[in-house]
């Protein structure tokens, strides 16, 4: 027995770490685990559930109920679009003023800096009229003339749903910090070959800082307008369009959150299989791009 | 291109620049520095100036007025809002509420983020699963997995409710309990935030230098004593970052409170946010919502300061 | 692995691209652009017949396909009278979806030309943000109490497409079970507290009346005819003051709070609605619950063996109700249309139209020719609701002058305690009265 001591005392350690991380990671994925069974379940084995529903057939009949009425085609193709867009633009403006921030000179950057961070302190609930109202009385869109009069500018167009949050203030912070942490020996070198600004950036940086790009662009952030939240953003359609062919898969997942039986009460499975649906999506991009993730905070966390 | 532009910490130094430089030509270096430095971060500003510092102006201008937001004119009141706000027990609540909330997920966020970053930087099989694993909820929207928590919390039929019966206890009614749903959007909005403050902390500890503590075992020092002398201070720039995006974060919840609990029972978990937003929209007081956002941004700012330079200097 | 899924999702983004790519990138359609657009709000039962009016709902949504066949025939009216126009309706959700989006359009100046919406009529009205509806004769065919919620300073600014009171529903089957002659539901406060005793001491988990108690509009709801029967009410008849203490809403809570103890505990806390049902009155486990008239059709589905009667009323007091689900519809004063868009609203309170909304969804009609002919001739259970609408005085809940979610709440705790505490009812009264006052005193 005393080699069962041992053991323990030697693997202990690894058995204890791989007991907490088995029973924690159980309790983070049991939400999406039960979601996705009530949405394939009806309501009557929905009502019977206790610990998960166990749908008798994995019946995507919920499915279809979710997209009734809804152009599915149409949701996923807008998401997509938008996703893009904003994995793409937002980054590249913060690569290039994350740079300029972090290894040039000119007057008013501390200021500069400072104005940007505080975008991330401000609620967005009453700035959201102000907002609206730009967004509406745009000179020379949407029926507008050059002061804004008579149309209705961006609302219901696809500017309103591109044009908003493309400056990442959490970005550019993020790519100031990474920067930093790299030694200046490389800009010095590549000036001395002659090299500009932007080809220094696109040439020598953006290798270096692609798992940084990576988070920026694609992964879920706290805060800021990456791939993964803009994918998960129903707020923006919901206030600045009407649906339609501007439709998105987060809005449209959230409109089956109201969906109500006859006696008023939610119909649970239905609002599960939306809710799964429209997360299927980040998950798989987020499989693929999950390596980065810690190199990119890794670039920047350890220096400060 | 001397040695003087290197500085100490391996980054640019910018001396002074005379009027007409070296070669006798306005566009000096630092000059031409710079005009490049606004040339990549000018259309960012002038974005930014249009499209987040004016609305955040106007809220500034409009926390001084009484306005329904949308008719009416505005009439102005200077300070009756900000008054108002120290002056209702209702409106402080707010940000007491804030306050232990947000608090509550920052600091339950925060530790079991640093624990189950300390257990996966073991070399472990399997972790790459574990860590993403944890992370998902990250993923996912905060309104839709809101929605989902509705419904675990139903009286009836609920999740939560059909274990405890299951466990012979009686059904507890959540949604009538000041203090139970307060648990429940502190135990939500950690179960969301613990992913992405778990990545942070885990590639601070890979950023460690193993030399460090090859020389503390070599000095006798046993698991823990490690933990506080090698891997905490070497964590110190890192968890200054994650303080402060978590508070972000944390502070500003806004989903869970509009679809869970509407302010809460008798307002227990009225947060800012949601405060903001009801005060604005339901209630058209726009003028009050403006003054509660700028208090907000400026507490929020303080705090980022303090963290920034009080905490976070101490390494250098 | 992750090479399988870089190719699974270039896949996926292809497919999706090309799935969208023959659809519609913009909102305008040419159709639109020949003729003059009416915008206009929809919500349920009204849909937009171009989305829901096709084989594919027929089959998967039967329920909004008969919605959309009772909205085009609406729309078909207006056409009639305005053909160079097409109305284009958006959906912009409810409550507080549909408010906020309204309160921005407003602010922006764009907006739609005509709105729907159940509460905020008075408050919009006040404001100054909708145009005064003539309705000419029109007027003497509605339900007067429909057109309360619609109404600021003497005049009317919304048109009620349906409509909807409460009313006693009460379970035959345990009126047998209790020895209580199913045809002589309750007249009075004292007869109901009785009757409810009496069908509580079956035991078995069975209520004598399931009673809403909860911080929500429901329970207010619930509440409103029984204050008003004894003189009580949220607010003075001109809405400027706050009235929860009040010698009549003593009374009323008072009696309320003794009817709620014949409710099984852990079901007077059941905070959603659906839930409070599912586990009292459809499960044959309640004698008595008060509700509109879409209650007829569920109770139906659950097979109850039920009556409808009229509230009973307090000694000494008259007859009072609350009107509830009385969807309207409202003209923007932003509209560039606006005698199309008074045109279009007016046809709501038509005989026609609200015929066709009573044929097709079952809800109480707003048209007073359509409640005497179809719904009394009917008779039934929703002739009791009918009927009820002919009380005079019915109005719908108060719009508060100035911060009227703080001032609901208030009234949300108010309810909660006087329904479900022991705590002195009288003390509960004045804090909320105070508590309401300091918000209007803001």
């Amino acid at each position: 027995m005393a080699s069962l001591n041992v053991l323990v005392r030697r693997h202990g350690l690894s058995i204890a770490t791989h007991a907490i991380l088995f029973v924690g990671s159980l309790v983070m994925a049991y939400p999406f685990v039960y979601g996705l069974l009530a949405g394939m379940s009806t309501l009557v084995e929905f009502s019977r559930s206790i610990f998960l529903p166990i749908p008798g057939r994995l019946s995507l009949d919920n499915l279809n109920a979710v997209f009734a009425g809804a152009d599915f085609g149409v949701m996923f193709r807008n998401s997509t679009i938008i996703s893009a867009w904003y994995a793409f633009f937002p980054s590249l403006l913060a690569l290039t003023s994350g740079y300029a921030f972090a290894r040039l000179n000119f007057p008013g950057k501390n200021v500069a800096f400072l104005l940007l961070l505080a975008s991330l302190m401000v609620p967005g609930q009453v700035s959201i009229v102000p907002i609206y109202i730009m967004v509406a009385r745009w000179p020379l869109l949407g029926g507008n003339n050059i002061l804004g009069q008579g149309g209705s500018g961006m609302i219901d167009t696809w500017w309103a749903l591109l044009s908003l949050g493309l400056v990442n203030a959490y970005a550019i912070f993020f790519v100031r910090q990474a920067i930093r942490t790299v030694p200046y020996e490389y800009d010095e070198a590549a000036r001395m070959d002659g090299a500009g600004v932007l080809r220094i950036i696109f040439q020598i940086y953006l290798p270096m800082l692609k798992p940084v790009m990576a988070t920026v662009a694609v992964l879920s952030t706290i805060i800021g307008t990456s791939a993964i939240n803009k994918w998960n953003d129903y707020f923006t359609p919901l206030i600045f369009t009407n649906g339609g062919p501007l439709n998105t898969i987060a809005l449209g997942a959230t409109n089956f959150a109201g969906a109500v039986l006859a006696n008023g009460q939610p119909n649970y499975p239905l609002l599960f299989m939306g809710a799964s649906i429209s997360m299927i999506p980040t998950i798989l991009v987020f499989l693929i791009f999950q390596r980065y993730l810690v190199q990119g905070f890794a670039m920047t966390g350890v220096k400060g | 291109m001397s040695n003087g532009v290197i500085g100490q910490t391996g980054q640019p130094t910018f001396p002074a620049a005379p009027l007409v430089g070296q070669q006798g030509r306005f566009w000096t270096r630092a000059r031409r520095e710079g005009l490049t430095g606004w040339l990549l971060v000018g259309p960012v500003m002038v974005y930014y100036a249009v499209m987040g510092l004016i609305p955040m102006g106007a809220v500034v201008v409009l926390s001084f007025v009484r306005w329904t937001g949308f008719s009416g004119s505005p009439e102005w009141v200077w300070l009756h809002n900000y008054k108002l706000l120290w002056d209702f027990p209702l409106y402080r609540d707010v940000f007491v509420h804030t306050l232990y909330i947000g608090g509550s997920i920052l600091l339950a966020s925060l530790a079991i983020s640093f624990f189950i970053a300390l257990l996966l930087n073991a070399r472990i099989r399997g972790r790459g699963i574990y860590r993403t694993i944890w992370y998902l909820p990250a993923v996912v929207s905060f309104a839709i997995t809101s929605q989902m928590w509705n419904a675990f919390l139903d009286p009836t039929n609920g999740l939560f409710n059909t274990i405890l019966r299951w466990a012979g206890q009686p059904a507890i009614n959540w949604q009538l309990s000041a203090f139970w749903m307060t648990f429940w959007i502190i135990v939500l909005s950690t179960w969301k935030g613990v992913g992405g403050t778990m990545i942070i902390f885990l590639a601070g500890l890979q950023g460690i230098d193993p030399t460090l503590y090859e020389a503390g075992k070599i000095d006798g020092a046993n698991r823990l004593a490690l933990l506080r002398y090698v891997t905490l201070p070497s964590l110190r720039p890192v968890t200054v970052f994650a303080v402060i995006s978590g508070m972000l974060g944390a502070m500003q919840i806004f989903e869970p409170v509009q679809l869970l609990t509407r302010g809460g029972p008798f307002d227990s978990t009225t947060v800012v946010v949601y405060s903001i937003y009801k005060n604005a929209f339901l209630n058209s007081s726009f003028g009050l919502a403006s003054a509660m956002s700028v208090v907000f941004a400026l507490l929020c700012l303080a705090f980022t300061v303090f963290q920034l330079t009080v905490v976070g200097r101490r390494t250098d | 692995m992750s090479r399988v899924l870089r190719i699974l999702a270039s896949l996926v983004v292809l497919v999706s691209v090309l799935a969208g790519s023959a659809r519609p990138f913009h909102a305008s359609t040419a159709a639109a652009a020949a003729k003059k657009v009416l915008v206009m709000t929809l919500a349920n039962p009204y849909v937009d017949p171009a989305i829901y009016l096709n084989d594919k709902t027929k089959k998967t949504d039967p329920a909004d396909y008969s919605n959309a066949q009772l909205t085009k025939r609406i729309f078909a009216m207006f056409y009639k009278m305005h053909p160079d126009y097409v109305i284009k309706p958006v959906n912009w959700g409810w409550s507080d979806a549909l408010r906020q989006k309204i309160l921005l359009n407003v602010a922006a100046g764009t907006g739609p030309d005509v709105i729907t919406g159940e509460d905020f009529f008075p408050e919009f009205a006040r404001d100054g943000i909708l145009v005064p509806v003539e309705l000419g004769p029109l007027q003497k065919e509605i339900a007067p109490a429909t057109l309360s919620v619609g109404m600021y300073d003497g005049k009317t600014y919304a048109v009620p497409a349906e409509s909807g009171i409460f009313e006693l529903f009460y379970n035959k089957t345990l009126f047998k079970q209790a020895g209580l002659d199913p045809n002589k539901p309750p007249a009075t406060w004292d007869q109901w507290l009785a009757d409810s005793k009496k069908i509580a001491a079956l035991g078995h988990g069975i209520s004598g009346t399931a009673t809403e108690v909860n911080t929500g509009l429901g329970a207010s709801f619930r509440l409103a005819p029984f204050m008003r029967q004894v003189g009580g009410d949220f607010t003075s008849k001109d809405g400027m003051k706050i009235t929860f203490n009040s010698p009549g809403n003593l009374k009323a809570f008072t009696f309320l709070r003794q009817l709620t103890a014949t409710q099984v505990p852990g079901l007077s806390s059941a905070t959603d609605e659906g839930k409070w049902f599912a586990a009292g009155w459809w499960a044959n486990k309640a004698g008595f619950v008060v509700d509109g008239p879409w209650e007829i059709a569920s109770s139906q589905q659950f097979k109850l063996n039920f009556g409808v009667a009229p509230l009973p009323v307090a000694p000494g007091g008259h007859p009072a109700n609350v009107v509830v689900g009385n969807q309207m519809f409202a003209v923007m004063k932003a509209s560039k249309n606006q005698q199309a868009a008074l045109d279009l609203v007016r046809i709501f309170g038509t005989e026609a139209a609200s015929r066709l909304n009573y044929k097709y969804t079952g809800r109480l009609p707003i048209n007073l020719n359509v409640l005497n002919n179809d719904v009394m001739k009917a008779g039934g259970p929703i002739s009791v609701f009918a009927e009820g609408l002919k009380v005079p005085g019915i109005t719908g809940l108060p719009a508060y002058p100035a911060n009227p979610a703080n001032i609901w709440d208030i009234f949300y705790n108010l309810q909660v305690a006087a329904l479900a505490t022991n705590q002195p009812i009288a003390n509960l009264l004045a804090t909320a009265q105070s508590n309401a006052e300091a918000q209007l005193a803001q």
